[in-house]
């Protein structure tokens, strides 16, 4: 197989921009009505999610044994939308036809014939996980909101229980939706250690003009269901080999991933000492302050303190949570979760003053903006 | 996808500009408030060039239309163009058709959660605002109350007592400045956010059209 030439064409071909993923798109619903429901009903966004992904990933099949782990969870992730095996061809027949056609007198029977092979092969991984993880569980569960705070005006705690049992660790996420806005997944990290009666805790943050946050913030009450598709993410889980005390950072809802770690060290018995800091925005943003500081006056090595940047009224920490952050580094590895510039603009901070790339361990809650690149 | 994607894109790479990254583009704002151009004036720029866009988008596409015609042309007359042989793909036009219903249905959709998000913004800085000034205005009465108390000086003085006075003033104020207008902007907020959800439905009519098989207007693919 000749990768360099997969590489090449797909290169090509992105060149096209938009065109590409409105062509494969149209080709895919036209021979298979039945998938267009599937998809949400503007497809601006997904469109480079997908066949972006999809070009990538085919095209770099020569990596193929670094990415299994991540095709797997990726393979188990699309039993949410309803994709079955029979599903792969048709997505991998409009992939060839997008690619001939973008790519007129360059696709030759022998690019086709690559292509294909590193389709299927790809594809086939994904399939093998997906049927491995339908013997055990199901394609998405459903959680029961059993409460709904709002704690201030954009920000609620909801609490849910999973129908079946849900395999997860601390630091992951799970895309989830709502009847409310059919077909609209969003990922959102658990804020909690996986617990006996199987209920997690999401911390929402409505964005302005946000299609699902603004639902699940203002539209959701106990008693009714969300969809969890199986959890994922490992940039802020807490490997074996990430020893010695902890420095979090952060911002807004980016609390959640973290709570969940703080739990998970509370749990496993505490071998470290972590120290949490909070940014918000203004003091009504300090959400879940409350539980967060309960939970210092209960675990000593446990040190939580709030900081805000934009609230005259506040009396206690002002500024940005990396600036007292990094008051306190020394030496511990570094986790940090807000939104993207909330994320990027501490990363950047952190390395400026000298914290090791690899030492740094931080997810931001994107929206759009693909994070598969 | 939340996992690292292991595959990243080919470094210093240009994404191609999307009509849709036209609508989304943010602009840093610049210290100075005042400078800068007019928000409003950028926006309807942007819809602008995504529209232009968009349109040149069909046009390439309908331009490669007519290629895999004359292709097919040729083929079916005996005169093969090509040594590849053209394969079994939907008919070009039901394709642009379908394209550019989709562009219609994302560009509308687009608008309306544009829309939407600046009114939910606005009120959500309204709210802020109404807050702060609360805020600033019980500050000012609990301290005045306090003031009061201390000129009362009856003897029985104490840091209790002051500090209730304090809170009983601060709560009274913040309560009224709050009371009626918070709930105004709050009642607002609710109504643009059902709002929100209705907004794809009627998107997904236009979406669907081809595909439904119905005969949609004609305007949709003007
Ligand atoms: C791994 C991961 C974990 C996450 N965990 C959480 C979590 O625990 N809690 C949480 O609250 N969120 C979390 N998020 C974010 C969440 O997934 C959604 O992105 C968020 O809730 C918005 O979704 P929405 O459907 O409401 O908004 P969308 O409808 O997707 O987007 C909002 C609209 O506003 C636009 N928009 C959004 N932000 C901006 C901006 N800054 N400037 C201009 N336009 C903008 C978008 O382009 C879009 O048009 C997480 C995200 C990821 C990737
Ligand atoms: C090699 C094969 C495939 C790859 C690499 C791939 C990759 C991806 C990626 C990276 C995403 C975005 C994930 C997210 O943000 O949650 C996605 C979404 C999606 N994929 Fe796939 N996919 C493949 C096959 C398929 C197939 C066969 C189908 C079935 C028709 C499918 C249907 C979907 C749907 C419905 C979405 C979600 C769209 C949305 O929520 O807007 N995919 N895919």
């Amino acid at each position: 197989m000749d990768t360099q030439a997969l590489k090449d064409s797909w290169h090509l071909v992105s060149r096209s921009g938009d065109q590409v993923p409105l062509y494969f798109y149209s080709i895919l619903f036209l021979m298979n009505p039945d998938v267009r429901d599937m998809f949400p009903v503007s497809m601006a966004r997904q469109r480079d999610k997908l066949v972006g992904a999809l070009g990538r990933v085919v095209s770099n099949v020569d990596r193929v044994e670094e990415v299994v782990p991540f095709l797997q969870q990726l393979g188990r992730d699309h039993r949410k939308f309803g994709v079955t095996a029979t599903h792969y061809p048709a997505v991998g027949q409009a992939l060839l036809a997008t690619l001939e056609h973008f790519l007129g007198d360059r696709w030759t029977p022998t690019l086709a014939h690559d292509w294909t092979q590193a389709y299927n092969l790809v594809a086939q991984v994904m399939v093998d996980a997906a049927n491995e993880s339908s013997k055990v569980s199901p394609p998405w569960w459903e959680a029961e909101i059993i409460s709904h705070e709002t704690r201030t005006l954009g920000i609620a705690v909801i609490r849910a229980r999973l129908n079946y049992q849900y395999p997860f660790r601390p630091g992951q996420s799970a895309s989830i939706s709502y009847a409310m806005r059919p077909r609209v997944w969003r990922f959102y990290s658990f804020a909690n250690a996986p617990r006996q009666d199987n209920t997690i805790d999401l911390h929402v943050r409505m964005v302005d003009g946000g299609v699902l946050s603004s639902a699940l913030v203002m539209g959701a009450r106990r008693g009714e269901v969300l969809r969890v598709g199986a959890a994922v993410g490992e940039r802020l889980t807490l490997p074996a080999d990430v020893q010695g005390d902890l420095l979090m950072i952060a911002g807004g809802t980016g609390l959640a991933p973290l709570k969940a770690l703080v739990e998970q060290i509370a749990y496993e018995g505490p071998t470290r000492r972590v120290d949490l800091v909070i940014g918000a925005r203004n003091s009504r943003e300090l959400y879940d302050y409350e539980a967060m500081a309960k939970m210092a006056a209960e675990h000593p090595w446990l040190n939580v303190v709030p900081v805000v940047s934009h609230d005259p009224f506040y009396r206690g920490n002002r500024g940005y949570a990396v600036d007292v952050a990094l008051q306190g580094w020394r030496g511990q590895h570094v986790y940090v979760c807000g939104s993207e510039e909330m994320a990027q603009a501490t990363v950047g901070r952190l390395l400026d003053a000298g914290v090791p790339t690899e030492q740094i361990h931080f997810d931001e809650f994107t929206s759009d903006k693909g994070r598969e690149s | 996808m939340t996992a690292e994607t292991p595959w990243g894109n080919p470094t210093g790479e240009r994404q191609p500009l999307t009509p849709d990254r036209v609508r989304k583009q943010e602009f840093t704002r610049t210290s100075l408030g005042r400078r800068g151009y007019s928000e409003d004036e950028v926006r309807a720029f942007l819809y602008r060039v995504a529209e232009d866009m968009a349109a040149s988008d069909k046009e390439k596409a309908d331009l490669r239309a007519y290629i895999d015609r004359m292709k097919q042309w040729y083929k079916e007359h005996g005169m093969n163009p090509e040594q590849a042989a053209v394969s079994q793909t939907p008919n070009v036009d039901a394709i642009n058709i379908l394209s550019r219903a989709q562009q219609t249905a994302d560009a509308q959709i687009a608008e309306a959660e544009d829309y939407a998000r600046r009114i939910v913004s606005q009120a959500r800085r309204q709210y802020e605002e109404l807050l702060m000034e609360a805020q600033r205005q019980a500050e000012e009465a609990a301290n005045q109350a306090v003031g009061a108390y201390r000129a009362s000086g009856n003897g029985l003085q104490s840091a209790e007592a002051e500090e209730l006075e304090r809170r009983i003033a601060y709560l009274r104020t913040f309560a009224d400045v709050t009371q009626v207008q918070l709930r105004a902007v709050l009642e607002g907020l609710a109504q643009e956010v059902d709002k929100l959800g209705h907004v794809p439905e009627q998107a997904k009519q236009l979406a669907a059209g081809p595909l439904a098989g119905g005969s949609p207007s004609p305007s949709v693919y003007g």
